[in-house]
């Protein structure tokens, strides 16, 4: 029995396919949400990057104007407020370092009760010294009063020598040193 | 003829595993296209782009540093030319009480002059000496070499109290002095005998007056 052939116009036959037309197929069909997600990820960054060069080139904008404003302060107004910083400084640090003696040497007056002592008060190095010619009950008074004076440290009789003339007056050739604690003047 | 139907019943179910088969192993290839497509996208596409965007945005965080330090800067600057412009007498003061080359001898003893008439007391000699020890200052205030000194040394008189309070106003001058040496004494003798009324005692003072050398040598 002969086989019939029959054709049908509405449905024409297609040429076979080649390689590149299956991968077209293959793009627009199977992979088109890969290549769309793809694609939109590419432009967000690419968008992003836009955004971050403009940034990038405002900022470079910015540095150079604040850069050119801070030229001018440099030649005369910046080194002028650094030596004073710094002068300010040294002023602070050795005015705290510096030392006092006014302070103690009213304290020692003020243990001895005759104004007219025959008292030398020799201050420095962070100690002191009293020497002089006087009244034995004065001498014994200061030294207690320096002993006991939270003001003074290690303090020590030197000398004490007394001649003939001197014992019926009850005075004596003296000597006293001490160590004073803090001689620092009133802090900044 | 129920023979021949089941015959073509069995080709046709043979042709159809065949089918069903084909496309198994297509679906698997499809996938494993997608895959390496996938990759290849991220790899030559999306990788470079957000790398040269994270890139960027680094370099713009430090930009901004920098400007934020420049700012600072600035701000800082422009408020201490304002503070000084509003203080301009203090930092006048400050600047002749710290002076940035040796003092003119003249100022210390019109300071001396000035404190010594306040006090009561008489200024009898008064020398001032250039030439200090740099050295014992670093060693003491933990300085640089630009700061200097001249070293002055006094002979006053007056009353204890005067010149005790002398000594005081010395200590407490805006001016920086350091006294490094003083000796309080009453006078004796004929010294004593000779002296005027309210000044009996003697005081011999050593202090350092400091400044700062700029370029010291």
């Amino acid at each position: 029995m002969a086989k019939s052939v029959t054709f049908n116009l509405l449905k024409p036959l297609q040429p076979p396919k080649t390689a590149w037309d299956k991968i077209y197929d293959w793009i627009v069909d199977k992979a088109r949400i890969v290549v769309l997600i793809t694609i939109l990820l590419i432009a967000a960054a690419f968008v992003a990057k836009v955004i971050v060069d403009t940034d990038a080139k405002n900022k470079n904008k910015q540095i150079d104007a604040l850069t050119q404003r801070l030229g001018f302060y440099s030649a005369e107004v910046e080194p002028r407020l650094r030596l004073l910083a710094i002068k300010t400084e040294f002023y602070s640090t050795i005015w705290n370092k510096s030392s006092a003696y006014s302070a103690v040497i009213k304290e020692v007056y003020s243990y001895v009760d005759n104004p007219g002592a025959d008292l030398t008060i020799k201050a420095g190095d962070g100690k002191i010294s009293i020497f002089g010619t006087e009244d034995l009950n004065l001498l014994r008074n200061l030294e207690e009063s320096l002993r006991n004076s939270p003001t003074f440290t290690s303090v020590t009789f030197g000398s004490l020598s007394i001649d003939g003339s001197d014992l019926q007056d009850s005075k004596g050739e003296y000597s006293v040193s001490a160590e004073i604690k803090d001689t620092k003047r009133t802090q900044l | 003829m129920a023979e021949n139907i089941e015959t073509k019943t069995q080709a046709r179910q043979s042709r159809l595993n065949e089918i069903l088969n084909s496309s198994q192993r297509k679906t698997y290839f499809v996938a494993a296209v997608t895959i390496v497509f996938v990759i290849i996208m991220l790899l030559v596409g999306v990788l470079p782009s957000y790398s040269a965007f994270t890139s960027q945005a680094l370099q713009n965080e430090n930009r901004q540093r920098a400007i934020d330090l420049l700012e600072l800067k600035r701000t800082t600057i422009e408020s201490l030319i304002k503070e000084e412009e509003a203080k301009k007498n203090l930092v006048e003061e400050f600047n002749t009480a710290f002076p940035t080359k040796v003092p003119e001898q003249i100022n210390v003893l019109t300071i001396a002059e000035a404190l010594a008439t306040k006090n009561n007391v008489f200024l009898t000699n008064s020398t001032i000496t250039d030439i200090v020890n740099t050295t014992d200052i670093i060693k003491k205030f933990l300085v640089t070499p630009q700061v200097q000194a001249q070293t002055i040394n006094q002979t006053l008189e007056g009353d204890r109290e005067s010149l005790t309070n002398y000594l005081g106003d010395i200590e407490s001058n805006v001016n920086l002095f350091d006294v490094t040496s003083t000796v309080l004494s009453r006078k004796v003798g004929k010294e004593l005998e000779l002296s005027p009324v309210g000044r009996e005692f003697k005081l011999t003072l050593q202090f350092n007056y400091f400044y700062y050398d700029q370029n010291p040598t």
